[in-house]
């Protein structure tokens, strides 16, 4: 019985659907083959296609296919001849074809190419690639980046030069003294590091003054930050501290930096105040914008060892950074740093001179103490986008330095005494807008500078003939105050 | 030093990674500078700074037909087969001649205009490796696959760092399944057609309004032409997007260091690449482990 089934099942198909092969050959109205056309076989009631085939090299083709319908459509299609369309019977045959050559058209639809993006100079490094565990500052990490160099004084180089701009989140909260950023700063807080090639910080600028210098772009890992570092440590006998206390805050409207930090284990910490940048160009034409010692004591010769290791300070630094962003793109900065030290140095120098008679012995025994305390302020208003220049910083520097220095001699004790105050009040103004297709430049830089330096020598040289019998005094006081203001246009 | 710069000039930037602890001295004078973008949602990118010289690498093409047909197409892919999400995408062509076609993706032409352009230069610095990485950057779609009409089969021309490679297969057999879908891309009617290739299966729209018997890839022999193609997990879509009667050279690369294989043989020196591309790239530097490059090919059978 099954198998009854089974034969019948098996027979059915044969019946119904009998195989059929459609052979033939295609040329061209000349004679010559036409190879690689399609010939289609459809149902022509519904269009579906039920088989296909290719013409070979010779232009024969072969479809053998099974349908079951009376007629059928057959299509011959080939790039360069007209469509040719057949209604043939559904059964076995051969069909040859002469195509009729006709030009293939094909409406043009026009692509858009995408263009090259290329991503100006700027080059990332991922910090999480280059930091190591023992890594506290973002400072370690960029050491070891190719291409970036950081100098002892914490100046950042990169391919040699050093970098004119060191921004965090793009903004620039301690121009040159990036240090106590860059010191401080925990690496694990900074997504990248980009390096901004041939950065020119006023963007009017841009494309139209070309800068061969790089800036730094810290970008950091999370918008709201605030983080810091606090450390501490200490010394017996004699008692030594060193203690670090630097909170820091990065919002994207406004960032602050505050440091406290104390030690008298040898470390200059004034070396996070210095300005390491370049000054922008306004700056770099004035001589007097940075205090000047015209007068020195005399100094030791200072031993070829690294500074921590024979320094005797005690050290006081605080520094307030605060950055605001106001409307219409201003950003309102007021940085604050207060250094007090007191440095101390002792040596002495044994001479000998040995002479055919005699041997003279010079033995001279010097202590130099210095006291520095200065205050510099800067409060700046700064505006930057492309169409519009304006920063105008207002600044005060104040030194009482002082300086004492005890020579003991053979011949008695020499006294040095140096008062080496500075005092500087300036205002910078510098201003660039576009003017139709010109851009102004207007700068002004005005300061009032007083260097009242005074140097006490006892006992003087011929003190009875010079001085009145008085002790000897070297006196120096220099005021300045320079005005300039300059504006020149500029295509 | 340089060894590893001409590495990396010649690689193509498949990936996002990190170099570190590059063995080179601390100074000024260090020869260049190579970086990734880290972000894996923009196009990664490689520069090069400093300043690196190389002699330009030879370039030699020869001239096998001119298209009459240049049938463009929209090709989007994933590179992560972990992350379908993350897809990229870049501008396939396929050019027509009469006894050659060519699919290739259309930064890779205009790379090899630029390397044209570069090779009668005296020395390759900087800013000319700059301009080609940034060509190849675009590149989505790696290979460059000619058709012989006559000998049917494809000539396949692609990169591993640092060398070219050139493999032959035989026309496959495709046994195209025709669905009974319909739909219209590009303003033509197309079919849906369904065919088994290397361990996937391909979903093809082909139009018999257009009498042309290729598509995308090494896909063809529909009665017309395809006009869009994707595999069923959408790694790789081609969506056609364009079209010019413009007569293009169909060339292939003829170096005289290209390495001639087998198709098995080249997936297996691709699928190392992906996963230790350090092997390829070692040059003079430390062997550092680059990160494995995530390997999504199109053929998952190793066919011979």
């Amino acid at each position: 019985m099954k198998g009854t089934i089974l034969l019948i099942l098996l027979l059915i198909p044969g019946f119904i659907f009998s195989q059929s092969i459609i052979n033939g050959t295609l040329s061209s109205q000349s004679g010559e083959p036409v190879s690689n056309a399609s010939v289609t076989i459809t149902n022509p009631k519904t269009g579906q296609i039920i088989a296909y085939g290719f013409s070979n090299n010779v232009g024969e083709f072969t479809i053998s296919f099974t349908f079951n319908t009376e007629k059928l459509r057959m299509a011959v299609r080939s790039m360069g001849y007209e469509e040719t369309i057949l209604e043939i019977d559904n059964q076995s045959q051969t069909q040859n074809f002469i195509l009729k050559e006709q030009q293939f058209e094909l409406e043009e639809v026009m692509v858009k190419i995408p263009p090259v993006i290329r991503r100006g100079d700027t080059i990332n490094y991922a910090v999480s690639a280059f930091s190591n565990t023992e890594d506290r500052s973002i400072a370690d990490v960029l050491k070891r980046m190719p291409g970036i160099e950081v100098l002892k004084n914490g100046t950042i180089l990169y391919m040699g030069t050093p970098i004119n701009k060191f921004y965090i989140e793009g903004m620039d909260l301690l121009e040159g003294k990036y240090n106590l950023a860059n010191n401080n700063l925990p690496h694990q807080e900074v997504l990248k590091v980009q390096i901004l090639e041939n950065h020119q910080p006023i963007k009017i600028l841009d494309s139209l003054e070309y800068s061969d210098k790089a800036a730094l772009n810290l970008q950091l890992k999370n918008k709201n930050t605030f983080t810091g570092q606090v450390n501490a440590g200490a010394g017996l006998s004699p008692l030594l501290w060193d203690a670090n206390l630097t909170p820091m805050l990065f919002y994207p409207n406004k960032q602050m930096l505050v440091s406290y930090q104390t030690n008298n284990s040898g470390r200059d910490n004034s070396l996070q105040l210095k300005n390491l940048t370049p000054n922008d160009y306004t700056d770099s034409s004035n001589p007097n914008s940075e205090k000047f010692d015209w007068l020195h004591i005399q100094h030791l010769t200072q031993p070829r060892l690294p500074e921590r290791y024979w320094l005797d300070n005690n050290t006081n630094m605080i520094s307030g950074n605060f950055l605001q962003k106001l409307k219409k793109d201003y950003e309102l900065r007021l940085n604050i740093s207060f250094l007090n030290d007191k440095g101390q140095f002792r040596g002495s120098t044994q001479t000998f001179f040995f002479t055919s008679i005699d041997t003279i012995s010079l033995f001279e025994s010097q202590h130099n103490i210095k006291y520095s305390n200065s205050l510099e302020t800067n409060l700046t208003l700064h505006k930057n986008t492309e169409k519009n220049y304006f920063k105008n910083s207002l600044g005060f520097q104040g030194f009482w330095d002082r300086q004492i220095g005890r020579i003991i001699t053979s011949g008695g004790p020499i006294i040095q005494n140096l008062s080496n105050p500075f005092f500087q009040l300036s205002n910078n103004l510098h201003n660039v807008v576009a003017f139709k297709k010109q851009l102004i430049n207007f700068n002004s830089y005005i300061s009032l500078n007083k260097t009242p330096q005074i140097l006490n020598v006892s006992p003087g040289q011929f003190e009875s003939i010079l001085n009145n019998g008085e002790s000897c005094c070297i006196y120096g006081d220099t005021a300045f105050n320079l005005s300039k203001i300059s504006t020149y246009i500029s295509r | 030093m340089l060894v590893f710069a001409q590495k990396l000039y010649d690689m193509r930037c498949a990936d996002y990674f990190f170099l570190t602890n590059i063995n080179m001295p601390q100074r000024a004078h260090f020869a260049f500078l190579i970086s990734f973008l880290c972000s894996p949602l923009l196009i990664a990118q490689v520069l090069v700074s400093g300043n690196p010289s190389f002699s330009p690498q030879e370039y030699i093409t020869e001239t096998l037909d001119k298209s009459h047909q240049n049938i463009y197409y929209e090709y989007t892919y994933a590179r992560d087969p972990e992350k379908k999400e993350n897809t990229k995408s870049s501008l396939t062509v396929l050019q027509i001649g009469k006894n050659f076609s060519k699919f290739i993706d259309y930064n890779s032409i205009r790379l090899d205009s630029v390397k044209q352009k570069h090779s009668q230069l005296k020395r390759i610095e900087k800013n000319e490796m700059n301009e080609q990485l940034s060509f190849m950057n675009l590149i989505g779609f790696k290979p460059s696959i000619i058709k012989d009409f006559n000998k049917s089969n494809f000539i396949f021309q692609s990169r591993i760092p640092s060398n070219t490679y050139e493999y032959i297969i035989d026309q496959p057999e495709l046994n195209w399944n025709l669905e009974q879908e319909f739909k219209t891309v590009l303003g033509y009617k197309a079919q849906k057609a369904t065919v088994i290739y290397s361990g996937r299966k391909w979903n093809a729209w082909f139009t018999e309004a257009i009498p042309i018997f290729l598509g995308p890839y090494i896909f063809g022999n529909l009665p017309g032409l395809i006009i869009e193609l994707y595999d069923e997990e959408r790694n790789f879509n081609f969506v056609a997007n364009g079209h010019n009667m413009n007569e293009e050279l169909i060339y292939k690369i003829n170096e005289k260091n290209i390495i001639r294989t087998s198709q098995t043989k080249f997936l297996k020196t691709q699928k190392s690449y992906h996963e230790r591309p350090s092997l390829f790239l070692r040059g003079s530097t430390e062997a550092n482990e680059i990160k494995k490059i995530p390997y999504n090919p199109f053929e998952l059978n190793d066919t011979e």
